[in-house]
């Protein structure tokens, strides 16, 4: 049962900022574009989704993490209406996945195999999935190639097309008309550094000018670290972790990071400490360290009397990589 | 995709002709070599060569090849009907097209549409080559046996549009066994397979069904063993008097298939509705 967030009989009214207002009370409603809730698939005996939770809010970039085989590909079909759940629900836009058709046009997906009709040019294939989508308003065909820098390519034949270009191909066609909600699954594919630039610029545009909502589903977590605002990360068909990007890279309290010669030798003598909790060796020979509180001045201090040789001494922050393994070595 | 220029819809508009008007050539061709073998042999032991002489008459041969044309046609819509779903799922269209709203039902409608459209489309070329071919070595005129018309042309005409058209409703309903086929099937290849399979056991055990064959639309498609119109065609143009179809024969030939191929769209319209893209 939903606890009403205004008492009844109070007069509720919008203010000029889209929020709501009764009284003293301020509403702000986050309204979700993807809402999944207890989804579950099976494949035969397969669970490939066990109780998938997570939403996707209006007007941010998340990013959709996971293993192979964690139901990132599979929790995007339910809730686009190509697979049907075997329990809970998916919603698009507050309707259900099995009526996806009826916010279809408001959503754009770029699969990571393009599924090209590869006989016919750049153009047509646009022109096709235009025609499909009933030519809405919007974007039209040649403005979602130039959009994507395919003008000069566009009578060629899509079977012809180099993996970048077939790319960029499917991420045109995904933006025909004028979607509100961008599904990319493996976006940047083929793509070359400036093309991979040029996309996540886009992506990064089209969110803060057209307050479009993306969710991307990729394995490039050093590039769209830098456009993410939020991550959902999804291992064995359940959400491991989700939330704002930045609180779930924050490191711990005291955590550092230690460079420092003998590193090995320096890591057990971290171990022996009194103000160090926890130590690992990272892949670059450094150190992390969670330190007491207050205690990096102390501890910094001591490893130097105890004739190591340090070089850096700083403040730890994750990146998403060192989060993905975290997190998901933590399971093994 | 498959349109009619593609090279899968190009093969259907193809190779049938070429099979019709092959097999009037060659058959001609052999006809030919035939009887001169007779001749030289009587000549050889001091006599004529016994026998009747072929006819020059152009409408059997042409018969015979729009047979074999509709054959070839009707195993290459059956290919096409079984490709359609399966293999559009396994290239990655179907999810494509669904995507961008297109109804599971109206994908299945299309499908079904555009295998009437190559039936429409390679039905002409299929008479046209046939008669074409047969004009080459044979003239065309009316049926007759010594000296008396048994049938005139404007009949074989007539016969023949019956023939066609009731190939053209067989058709159909092979598209649709076809599509109903690769909408359960895993994968196209095993859609295929299965259609061909299917097609082909019906094929060979029809004799076996007696009359209860003549409830399936397989029956009435041109075929190895031929129970179909265009069949009893070919028999109408060499003047035999007990060819065509009786009464009830010819009304099943003409309700069973679009019925069934009515039947077999729902079915598939069903089947891709409940089934994962």
């Amino acid at each position: 049962m939903r606890t009403p967030l205004v008492a009844e009989g109070n007069r509720v009214e919008r203010l000029p900022s889209g929020a709501l207002s009764s009284g003293d009370t301020r509403i702000r409603f986050v309204a979700a574009a993807v809402e999944i809730h207890g989804l579950q698939k099976r494949f035969g005996r397969l669970r490939a989704l066990d109780g998938l939770d997570f939403a996707v809010e209006e007007g941010r970039i998340v990013g959709l993490l996971g293993e192979n085989g964690a139901g990132k590909t599979t929790a995007i079909g339910c809730f686009l209406g190509l697979l049907r759940p075997s329990g809970g629900s998916a919603r698009v836009f507050g309707e259900k996945s099995s009526r996806f058709r009826r916010v279809a046009r408001r959503v754009g997906v770029s699969f990571e195999n393009p599924s090209l009709h590869g006989t016919l040019s750049g153009r047509a294939n646009l022109e096709i999935a235009w025609r499909l989508a009933g030519c809405p308003a919007g974007r039209a065909p040649e403005d979602a190639a130039r959009l994507l820098g395919l003008e000069s390519h566009a009578r060629r034949r899509a079977g012809r097309y180099s993996r970048g270009l077939q790319q960029r191909l499917s991420l045109a066609r995904a933006l025909l008309g004028r979607p509100s909600l961008l599904v990319l699954d493996e976006p940047l594919n083929g793509l070359d550094p400036l093309g991979v630039q040029s996309v996540l610029d886009l992506l990064r545009g089209l969110r803060d000018e057209e307050g479009m909502t993306i969710l991307v589903s990729s394995h490039d977590l050093l590039e769209f670290e830098r456009i993410y605002d939020e991550v959902v990360l999804v291992h064995a068909g359940k959400v491991l972790a989700a939330g704002r990007l930045e609180d779930l890279l924050a490191g711990g309290d005291g955590a550092v990071e230690i460079v420092v010669d003998r590193s090995e030798e320096a890591a057990e003598w971290l171990r022996r400490h009194e103000a160090v909790q926890e130590v690992r060796r990272l892949e670059s020979g450094a150190i992390e360290a969670a330190l007491s509180p207050g205690a990096g001045a102390r501890v910094n201090g001591d490893l130097v009397r105890a004739g190591f040789g340090v070089s850096a001494f700083a403040p730890r922050r994750r990146t998403l990589v060192d989060f993905y393994r975290e997190e998901v070595g933590r399971l093994a | 995709m498959r349109t009619l220029g593609s090279p899968f819809g190009r093969l259907v508009l193809l190779l049938p002709p070429l099979a019709a008007a092959g097999r009037v050539l060659v058959g001609s061709a052999v006809t030919r070599a035939g009887r001169a073998g007779e001749i030289a042999r009587a000549a050889a032991l001091g006599g004529e060569a016994a026998g009747v002489e072929a006819s020059a008459n152009a409408y059997p041969a042409f018969a015979e090849g729009l047979a074999v044309g509709v054959g070839i046609a009707a195993f290459l819509i059956l290919v096409h009907g079984a490709l359609s779903i399966a293999g559009e799922r396994e290239a990655g269209t179907l999810r494509s097209a669904l995507v961008r709203g297109v109804s599971r039902g109206g994908l299945v409608l299309g499908k079904a549409a555009f295998g009437a459209l190559l039936v429409l489309a390679a039905l002409p070329g299929v008479a046209l080559a046939s008669l074409l071919a047969a004009a080459i070595p044979y003239e065309y005129g009316p049926v007759t046996e010594q000296g008396y018309v048994i049938y005139p042309v404007s009949t074989i005409h007539l016969e023949t549009l019956r023939g066609i058209g009731a190939a053209a409703l067989a058709l159909l309903a092979t598209h649709a066994f076809g599509l109903f086929v690769s909408s359960i099937a895993r994968a196209p290849g095993g859609a295929v397979a299965a259609a061909l399979f299917l097609f082909l056991v019906f094929d060979a055990a029809k004799g076996l069904l007696g009359g209860a064959s003549e409830w399936v639309f397989a029956t009435f498609v041109p075929s190895i063993t031929d129970r179909s119109y265009l069949g009893e065609v070919v028999g109408i143009a060499r003047g035999f008097s007990d060819a065509g179809f009786e009464t009830d024969t010819w009304t099943r030939s003409l309700l069973v298939p679009p019925v069934q191929a009515l039947l077999l769209v729902l079915a598939a319209i069903v089947t891709t509705l409940r089934r994962d893209a």
